[in-house]
C-alpha cells in the first residue's frame, strides 16, 4: 500500500478516467467524487478501476448514458454509468422539487453516486436516500448512514431508487460523520492499473517532440 | 503616507479585454504585490528566526544541511543535499536525472530518521517519495562558470569580479520547485488556512530563499576547502547581489489556464491596486520622492537586463528607449496637479510599449505599501477548481455568457490551420506538458484541454443547432464533449480577470508571456527567454539573507 496525496489521487482519477475514454469534462467529475470518497475515508480507487475496466471495454461511451432525464434513468446499452447518471441527477435536480425521486436501471459501482448524491443533499439541504439491492444509504452531505458495510462492494445495482428522505425519516448521529482524511493509501496494483488507463491520454515521444516540445537547452554547463 | 481624504474620485480598473491579452501578460513585471516581497516582508515584520541546524558537507562537496525559519507559529526546514554531479550530467531540462542539489523543505525540524528518509528520495526527485511531513521538493544546478570563478577566487584570497557576478547574478539555477502534494507532498489544502501560507506560493518562495542562503554557505565552505588558510570570505554586499536562478519551461504555462480563479484573484489584486493609486488626487513630497528614486533604481536594472532572445532583446531595448522618453517627460511633469499618477499613467498609456506600461504599473504601486499590500490577502483562493455545474440554466443564459465572456474569439476563423496550428500534450517519455504542431505530429488525439477560446466557439456553434430554451443538463446528457466548457463558462462568470483574451493554440503563440506573467507574480526579474517556450529567471537578488532580515530592507531590496 502506498500513501499517496489527494491532489495526486485526483489527478490520477482524472487521467485514468479521460484515458478510458471519458470526456475532459466527465474525467473533472470522476476526479471529483473519488477526491470526495477518499476525504471521507471511503473505498475510492478500489470502486473506480472496476467502473473503468468496464467503460474502457463498453463499445460506445454515450451508451452507458441516461438516455434522458426525468424520472427514470436507463441506458442504451447494458448497463448505466454512475458518472454519466451523478452527473445527470447533480445538473437537473431542482431544488424546489423536493418530492424528486427518480429509479436507475442497471447501474454499475453504484456507490460511486455517493458523491453526487451528498453533493445535492448539501445543496438542497436535504436528506438524500439511495435504496439498492435491500439495503439504503442515506446521505445529508455530512452525515452517512448505510444499512450495511457490504454497500461499498455492489457491482452493479439492476434497480436503485434515488429519493429525498420523508420528515423524521433518518436520523443521523455524530457516529454518521465520517472521518476526514488528508492522504489515500492505495494499492500498488490498483494504482498501477489506473494509470495504464491514464497512460492512454500521453502522446508517444518522437523525434520532433523531443526537440521542439519542451523547448529547453539539453546542456547547463553555463 | 494615505490619508482618507486623499483618495476621492475613484478611476475604474483597466478591462479585462486591455489586460487579459497574452502580449500584456507576457510584458507583466514584479511589483509589491509579488510573492517573494510578500514572503520577506512578512519574515521581518515578524521576526522569523533562522538557524543553520546541521552543516554536514564534506570536502568533496557531498552531504547534506537543514536550515530552519522559526515563525511566530510554526518552524520550516530546508533539508539540503549537495551531490557530486559530473558536468557532462547537469542538465536544464526539468527531466534531468541528477542535479548539484536537491532539496525538501520539511513542516518542523526533521529527526535524523526523517533526513536518512529524505536522502534516500529527494535526491531522486520525481523518482522518490516525500510525504505530508514535506511542503515542497526541488532541486537545483550550478551555473558552472560562476561556482568556479567563485570559488577559485575566495580560495585564492581574492573578492570574485562584480561584473562576472552581475553577468549571471546566480550561483544556482533550480529547475523546478515542487508544491501542493506532488511526489507525495503535503496538499495545498492542508496548510492553506496557515496564516503564513494563505497568500500563494509562500512556502515555494521559502524553500527558494533558504536555498539561497544555503548556496551561499556552500560555495564559501568549497572556497575554504580549496583555499585552507588563503580562503577569504565573500564580501557580504557581492554576496547579496546573488539571487537564485530559476529555468522554467512548457510545464508552467498550463497553470494559469487551470486555476481561473485563482489567476482572477492575482490580476484583480494587481488591478485594484493600480486603479485606487491612480485615484489618489494629491501626492505628497515623500511619495514623489520614492517614486523618482526608485525609478533611477529600476532603469538600472533594466540596463543590467541581459538576454540573447531576439524577441526580448528588442523588447528590452524599446523598454530602454522609451524609459528614456519616460525620463525626460518626468522632468517636465508637474506632480503637484490634481489626479498626477493618473495623468502620469495616461502618458505613458498613450505614448509608451506595453514592455513600459507595465513597468510603470509597478512603480507607481510603490510608494503606497498601506494602500496596495492589503491586497496580498486576496490573491489566493480557497475555491475548488471544479466546481458542481448548475444544468438547471436555460442554454440561452450560456450563449449570453460565451458571448460576453468569448466575444473576442468569435474573430478568429477557426477553420483556418494557423489558428489551431498547436496542439497541447503530455509526452509518454517524460510526463510533462508540451506543445506540438498539430498538423505535423501525431498528438492531436491526445489534446489536453489548454484551448478554452476554441473550446467555447464549438460549444456555441453546438448551441446554435438546437433550441435556446433548453436546460443544460439535457444539453449535456447528448454532448458530454462540452461539460469541461460548460463548467468554466459558469465559473469564470463572477471572474471577470481569470480568462486570458487570446487564442492558445495559435501558430503565432508564445508560450514564454505565459510564463513570464506567472513568473512576474512570483517577483522574478531578467527574464531571458531561452526559446519561445523556455526563460530563466532571476530570483530573490539583493534581498537580505536571513541573518540580515533584522537590519536590512527587507521590501525594495528589488530596488538595489
Amino acid at each position: 500500500m502506498i500513501d499517496y496525496s489527494l491532489n495526486e489521487l485526483a489527478s490520477r482519477a482524472k487521467l485514468s478516467a479521460r484515458g478510458a475514454g471519458y470526456s475532459w469534462g466527465m474525467a473533472e467529475e470522476v476526479s471529483r467524487a473519488v477526491y470526495w470518497l477518499a476525504h471521507h475515508n471511503l473505498p475510492h480507487c478500489s470502486m473506480l478501476l472496476p467502473l473503468l475496466n468496464q467503460i474502457d471495454s463498453s463499445v460506445n461511451i454515450m451508451d452507458t448514458l441516461p438516455k434522458a432525464l426525468g424520472e427514470n434513468y436507463y441506458a442504451q446499452g447494458e448497463y448505466l454509468c454512475p458518472i454519466a447518471a451523478g452527473c445527470a441527477l447533480s445538473d437537473s435536480f431542482d431544488i424546489k422539487a423536493r418530492e424528486s425521486k427518480v429509479l436507475m436501471t442497471d447501474v454499475l459501482s453504484p456507490e460511486l453516486l455517493l458523491p453526487f448524491v451528498a453533493d445535492i443533499a448539501q445543496r438542497c439541504e436535504t436528506i438524500i436516500v439511495l435504496e439498492f439491492n435491500n439495503e439504503n444509504l442515506a446521505t445529508d452531505g455530512v452525515h452517512i448512514k448505510t444499512s450495511s458495510s457490504n454497500l461499498y462492494e455492489v457491482e452493479k445495482a439492476s434497480t436503485l431508487l434515488c429519493r429525498v428522505a420523508g420528515a423524521g425519516e433518518v436520523e443521523f448521529t455524530g457516529l454518521h460523520v465520517p472521518e476526514r482524511k488528508t492522504r489515500a493509501v492505495v494499492s500498488e496494483d490498483v494504482w498501477k492499473a489506473l494509470g495504464v488507463y491514464a497512460h492512454n491520454t500521453y502522446a508517444p515521444a518522437s523525434e520532433r517532440s523531443r526537440e521542439l516540445g519542451a523547448g529547453a537547452g539539453l546542456n547547463d554547463n553555463d | 503616507m494615505l490619508s482618507e481624504d486623499t483618495v476621492t474620485k475613484k478611476v475604474a480598473r483597466r478591462s479585462p479585454a486591455q489586460v487579459m491579452r497574452l502580449e500584456r501578460l507576457g510584458s507583466f513585471h514584479q511589483s509589491r504585490l509579488s510573492f517573494m516581497r510578500v514572503l520577506t516582508r512578512r519574515l521581518k515584520s515578524e521576526q522569523w528566526q533562522f538557524k543553520q541546524q546541521q552543516f554536514s558537507i564534506g570536502v568533496d562537496g557531498v552531504g547534506h544541511a537543514v536550515y530552519s525559519a522559526i515563525g511566530p507559529d510554526r518552524t520550516y526546514s530546508l533539508v539540503a543535499f549537495a551531490h557530486d554531479l559530473p558536468d557532462e550530467l547537469r542538465s536544464d531540462r526539468v527531466i534531468a536525472e541528477q542535479w548539484d542539489t536537491t532539496f525538501a523543505l520539511f513542516d518542523g525540524v526533521p529527526t535524523d530518521a526523517d533526513i536518512e528518509r529524505l536522502s534516500n528520495n529527494v535526491p531522486y526527485q520525481e523518482a522518490g517519495r516525500v510525504t505530508q511531513s514535506e511542503l515542497t521538493l526541488s532541486r537545483a544546478n550550478r551555473s558552472v562558470r560562476l561556482w568556479e570563478h567563485v570559488v577559485d577566487s575566495l580560495a585564492n584570497g581574492k573578492q570574485p569580479d562584480k561584473a562576472q557576478l552581475d553577468a549571471v547574478g546566480y550561483l544556482m539555477r533550480t529547475t523546478a520547485v515542487y508544491g501542493s502534494g506532488k511526489f507525495g507532498a503535503a496538499d495545498r489544502q492542508a496548510i492553506a488556512s496557515r496564516a503564513e501560507c494563505v497568500g500563494p506560493f509562500q512556502v515555494e518562495m521559502l524553500t527558494v530563499y533558504l536555498i539561497r542562503a544555503f548556496v551561499r554557505d556552500l560555495v564559501q565552505h568549497m572556497a575554504n576547502v580549496r583555499g585552507g588558510e588563503n580562503a577569504i570570505k565573500l564580501d557580504a554586499d557581492l554576496a547579496r547581489s546573488l539571487g537564485i536562478g530559476n529555468s522554467t519551461g512548457l510545464g508552467m504555462a498550463p497553470f494559469i489556464l487551470n486555476h481561473p480563479s485563482l489567476f482572477n484573484n492575482w490580476i484583480v489584486a494587481r488591478e485594484e491596486a493600480l486603479a485606487q493609486v491612480r485615484s489618489i488626487e494629491y501626492a505628497s513630497a515623500d511619495d514623489i520622492d520614492l517614486f523618482k528614486t526608485l525609478f533611477a533604481k529600476a532603469c538600472q536594472s533594466i540596463r543590467a537586463w541581459n538576454t540573447d532572445h531576439e524577441l526580448q532583446k528588442s523588447k528590452v531595448a524599446k523598454l530602454q528607449e522609451d524609459l528614456k522618453q519616460l525620463t525626460h517627460h518626468l522632468e517636465e511633469f508637474n506632480f503637484a496637479d490634481n489626479s498626477p499618477w493618473n495623468t502620469l499613467y495616461l502618458w505613458v498609456e498613450q505614448h509608451l510599449s506595453s514592455e513600459a506600461v507595465e513597468f510603470i504599473v509597478s512603480l507607481l504601486l510603490e510608494p503606497y505599501g498601506e494602500l496596495v499590500d492589503g491586497f496580498a490577502h486576496c490573491m489566493g483562493t480557497d475555491k475548488p477548481t471544479i466546481n458542481p455545474i448548475n444544468g438547471t440554466m436555460k442554454l440561452s443564459s450560456i450563449k449570453s455568457m460565451l458571448e460576453s465572456q468569448y466575444g473576442w474569439a468569435a474573430d478568429i476563423n477557426w477553420a483556418d490551420k494557423t489558428a489551431c496550428a498547436r496542439a497541447w500534450y503530455v509526452s509518454e517519455e517524460k510526463l510533462e506538458p508540451r506543445l506540438g504542431e498539430r498538423f505535423d505530429e501525431p498528438i492531436a488525439n491526445y489534446e489536453q484541454p489548454l484551448s478554452p477560446a476554441r473550446d467555447a466557439i464549438q460549444l456555441l456553434q453546438d448551441i446554435e443547432a438546437v433550441d435556446a430554451n433548453r436546460s443544460v443538463a439535457s444539453f449535456l446528457l447528448k454532448h458530454p464533449e462540452h461539460r469541461h466548457t460548460v463548467r468554466r463558462i459558469q465559473t469564470l462568470r463572477n471572474l471577470p480577470y481569470g480568462e486570458i483574451q487570446d487564442n492558445t493554440i495559435s501558430a503565432s503563440l508564445m508560450p514564454i508571456d505565459m510564463l513570464r506573467c506567472k513568473l512576474s507574480f512570483f517577483g522574478a526579474i531578467h527574464f531571458d527567454p531561452r526559446s519561445d517556450r523556455w526563460v530563466r529567471i532571476r530570483m530573490f537578488g539583493n534581498a537580505p539573507y536571513p541573518e540580515e532580515l533584522g537590519s536590512i530592507d527587507a521590501d525594495l531590496w528589488i530596488y538595489p
